[in-house]
């Protein structure tokens, strides 16, 4: 038999129905998905082990679409150093800020304190490049949102003599406003520390805390269904981006296939929701929480001098978002004499060569930004760095 | 409503199963409902376009041929008007809420009528023109024999190039007259247009336009029944971007019983599975990495710019023929057959093959309706060279209305005289047809991925300093392109393969002659990629923006 002859039937071959040739064909077809979604499993396992955090390129895409609380689960071992790193960070009540200088280091004159996420982590870092005589207490959480890092700040406020404060606001960030965790408007890889929801009652700020707010606390409810229920029924409530197909674990994890589907089904849900925040003009104005963000950014601005900080806003203007934060902030930190760094020009989002393949800024990039924090932290300090 | 998506494939079953229940009248009935639910999707104003559009020209066609209305032609476009002007402009549908659990219907009548003057001024001009042309009926059926058709064609192309001339092209020529009086020093105070672009709005005035063209030319019978013809202009599968079907090909599909084919169904099928390849897993994923070339306002390499036109080439084809691909399909499903739109243009030796393989209803309607028309090639060389300019220069314009559009068109048409200008000049001696059509077909390839430069370009300003990057720079491999999803990287050589295959077979169809096992596991493999694919952002059909 020729190779030809393994592909198309020839002239010879048995004449067959069209119904039964197409019923064949579905057969196979079958067959061959379910085959192919066996070999993708096979081929491309994500690994269970949540202390190994670099599974390959394909190990990652093809688990994109497991449900949010599967990869929770996963993330979480017996005890918290067993536990993957993703699922230790953000978390408002870590142990680990104990660790953090609470003073200016030796041979250091000023303490910054920075409240955000790695883009604001990363621009602080360059600070102390650029100027060794800056140390730095940095408080992060991954692609943190605003309420975050505002309730960061509130609860380390006491606990220590930073000179300048800093309050990071990522633009691409703005939209987790409307979550209570990381997990739902982040699902491709979920980071599952917690935070308050923020809203306006009477004109002042209120807070709604979630139900979980350790990893430990995390730990116990994975064990104990009805704290879990508990938490879940607060997300549905409270976080907008809560889906319970895209959140809850069940047997379809199992399929790379459905796992597919559940990506886009994913990927359009979140796309429905920041549709609603920001478009391509930019954020739109009518979202509930933008009067939240200026009424944080106000809050984080009075308490910080009222403890007799410099407090800077940095506006970290990432791709996709050109000027839309400064522009929707503009007035408030005008009208109301706010200091802020802005990204937008001096490392616009519009161009490619400010980024790294992740989305962060370059190096130059942050640099160039940290010497515009520089400056302006110097221009108002009561008495310059050195 | 779009192809790829839930709402789409929920409405579709929904309209096969009632297909397949109705008699051959109630089919069509229902084909129209649908087809209004299908384009309302978007934004249920743009209804009244087409419906008025459609009264326009049914009513027009009738009075070239026939040179006279019943009573009921008369009448039922009348009423379909004005009753479109106040359930799709003028009824705030805001105000009507339909819950399903449990069903319940609450009206908030305080609200259904709208304050602002612009809508109730919609409907009054609506009357106001009905009446007119009720009022001007008996005096152009007193016009002779000859002029009265001349007349209702002028009208009806007239109506139709307003229409479109005033969504899509006013800012555009405001703009472009703004600038040319700025340059002189004065400082014009025009009034630009806050409306949207309807989708599809170029198809289907196109659409219609031929309808009433044809029968002034007496190719074409015009429809007494006003349903047909309505049905003719917004039938799904082709309405927002095409095929741009003749009505001689399609009208006839409509009007008499379909009986649905087996194997008809299981090409439309295949042409679907195909089709979303096509726009799901490679179009869409490749998308990201153009646009941050062409989006970026900073500075760009040569290789980035080279990288993100092929990647365009690939990514305007798998778009637009995958939308193709799908409306026949889908249309194909229902037992209508609609045209072939691309035939492997990437295999394209010369521009004038090319204009045979892309968008061959564009294409094959340009020739029809304007570059026969301007006398084609029948008036010497010279005016055959100026008509082909003319007809590519509008063909770029019916595009978008921007001036890169022109530009581009008018790269079409230079390239059109030029190939035509050395036609049989163009082997290279020493080397067999082969590879001298190996060749042809590679340098016009290069030739087509500059035109497309000039189609995506997001500005005149942006042609002129990619164009040069790409000559000044050439080699900087600096790269800062975005890497394509992994269903794009797979998806692309799947699709050049399957393609040579086709070519080398020149045949469509000869998957057909695949065994079920061999179809089977190329199926699985389309799919595979296609649910890779849905797993990236979705992004809108390009040719809808026209």
């Amino acid at each position: 038999m020729s190779l030809n002859n393994l592909f198309i039937f020839n002239s010879k071959s048995k004449q067959i129905s069209p119904v039964t040739n197409a019923l064949r064909t579905v057969f196979w077809f079958i067959f061959f998905l379910i085959l192919l979604d066996t070999i993708l499993n096979l081929l491309f396992p994500y690994p269970s082990d949540p202390l190994d955090v670099s599974p390959s390129q394909l190990s990652r895409y093809f688990d994109y679409g497991r449900s949010v609380e599967a990869k929770v689960r996963r993330q979480i071992g017996p005890t918290d150093q067993t536990s993957s790193p993703l699922s230790r960070a953000g978390w408002l009540n870590s142990d680990e800020r104990k660790t953090l200088p609470t003073q200016p280091d030796s041979g250091s004159t000023l303490l910054l304190a920075t409240y955000g996420m790695s883009f604001s982590s990363q621009v602080s870092e360059a600070v102390k490049e650029i100027d060794p005589h800056v140390s730095l207490r940095l408080i992060a959480g991954p692609t943190a949102p605003p309420n975050f890092s505002f309730t960061a700040y509130n609860l380390d406020r006491k606990k220590h003599n930073a000179d300048v404060v800093i309050l990071g606001v990522l633009a691409s960030s703005l939209s987790g406003m409307d979550a209570i965790t990381g997990m739902n408007w982040n699902p491709d890889v979920p980071p599952s520390y917690t935070f308050p929801k923020y809203y306006i009652k009477d004109g002042n700020l209120k807070s709604i805390s979630p139900e979980i707010n350790s990893l430990e606390e995390l730990r116990k409810a994975l064990k104990d269904k009805q704290k879990w229920q508990k938490f879940v029924a607060q997300m549905s409530t409270y976080d907008r981006f809560f889906n319970s197909f895209i959140f809850t674990h069940n047997v379809l994890d199992h399929s790379s296939m459905i796992r597919l589907i559940r990506r886009g089904w994913q990927q359009k849900h979140i796309e429905s929701i920041t549709n609603k925040i920001h478009t391509a003009k930019g954020f739109n104005p009518k979202w509930d929480q933008i009067p939240v963000l200026k009424a944080i950014i106000k809050e984080f601005t009075n308490t910080a001098k009222a403890d007799g900080r410099v407090p800077i806003v940095l506006l970290l203007n990432d791709q996709k978002y050109d000027d839309h934060l400064f522009k929707i902030l503009q007035t408030t930190l005008e009208e109301n004499n706010i200091i802020y760094v802005s990204s937008h020009k001096i490392a616009p989002a519009t161009n490619l060569k400010n980024f790294v393949g992740d989305g962060h800024f370059t190096k130059e990039a942050n640099l160039k930004i940290a010497q515009e924090v520089l400056n302006v932290i110097n221009k108002n300090l009561a008495k310059p760095i050195l | 409503m779009i192809f790829n998506s839930i709402d789409f494939l929920i409405f579709f079953v929904i309209v096969y199963s009632l297909y397949c229940l109705l008699p051959f009248r109630w089919q069509n009935r229902m084909l129209l409902v649908a087809s209004y639910i299908f384009y309302g999707w978007w934004d249920v104003r743009f209804l009244f376009l087409i419906i008025l559009s459609t009264s326009f020209d049914f009513s027009s066609g009738l009075m070239i041929k026939e040179g006279r209305l019943t009573n009921q032609q008369r009448l039922l476009p009348s009423m379909v008007v004005i009753m479109a002007a106040l359930a799709f402009i003028t009824i705030r549908w805001e105000a009507v809420e339909l819950s399903l659990h449990p069903l319940k219907l609450s009206i908030q009548w305080g609200q259904i009528l709208p304050n602002q003057l612009s809508s109730w001024g919609v409907l009054i001009s609506t009357l106001v023109a009905v009446i007119l042309a009720n009022c001007l009926y008996p005096r152009l059926t007193r016009l002779n024999l000859t002029t009265r058709p001349k007349f209702c064609l002028i009208l009806s192309v007239c109506g139709n190039l307003g229409l479109l001339g005033f969504f899509k092209y006013f800012n555009f020529f405001i703009g472009s007259i703004s600038s040319i009086i700025q340059s002189f020093g004065a400082e014009p105070d025009f009034v630009y247009l806050h409306v949207i672009l309807p989708v599809g709005i170029s198809f289907y005035t196109f659409q219609s336009m031929s309808y009433t063209i044809d029968i002034y030319r007496q190719k074409l019978e015009p429809t007494k029944h006003f349903f047909d013809f309505a049905l003719l202009v917004s039938f799904f599968p082709q309405l927002v971007a095409g095929p741009i079907e003749r009505a001689s090909h399609l009208l006839p599909q409509l009007t008499k019983p379909r009986h649905l084919q087996f194997e008809q169904s299981t090409r439309g099928l295949f042409l679907i599975l195909f089709g979303l390849f096509k726009k799901v897993a490679i179009a869409d994923s490749i998308a990201k990495s153009v646009n941050a070339i062409y989006n970026t306002r900073g500075s760009v390499s040569w290789a980035d710019i080279v990288l993100a036109t092929l990647l365009f080439t690939a990514q305007i084809y798998c778009d637009f023929s995958g939308y193709t691909d799908i409306a026949r399909g889908v249309a194909k499903i229902l037992g209508v057959e609609l045209m072939t739109n691309f035939n492997l243009p990437y295999f394209s030796k010369t521009a004038s093959e090319f204009w045979q393989r892309w968008h061959i209803s564009l294409s094959t309607w340009l020739r029809d309706y304007l570059y026969i028309p301007l006398g084609g090639n029948r008036k010497g060389e010279l005016r055959t060279y100026i008509n082909l300019m003319i007809t590519m220069i509008l063909g770029g314009l019916w595009h978008g209305a921007a001036w890169n559009f022109v530009f581009w068109g008018l790269y079409q048409g230079i390239l059109l005289c030029l190939y035509r200008y050395l036609e049989n000049k163009l082997s290279i001696k020493g080397f067999s047809p082969f590879w001298n059509s190996v060749l042809a077909t590679f340098f016009f390839f290069i030739l087509t991925c500059y035109g497309w430069l000039l189609f995506r370009a997001n500005s005149l300003e942006q042609v002129v300093s990619f164009t040069t990057i790409l000559i000044t720079n050439v080699g900087d491999f600096n790269l800062s392109i975005p890497k394509p999803s992994l269903s794009g990287l797979l998806g692309l050589p799947v699709l050049i393969i399957y393609e040579i295959i086709e070519n080398y077979f020149n045949n469509t169809h000869f998957y057909l002659r695949f065994r079920p096992v061999v179809k089977g596991a190329f199926y699985a493999i389309l799919m595979t990629m296609i649910l890779m694919g849905v797993s990236n952002e979705p992004q809108q059909f390009i040719y809808f923006q026209f």
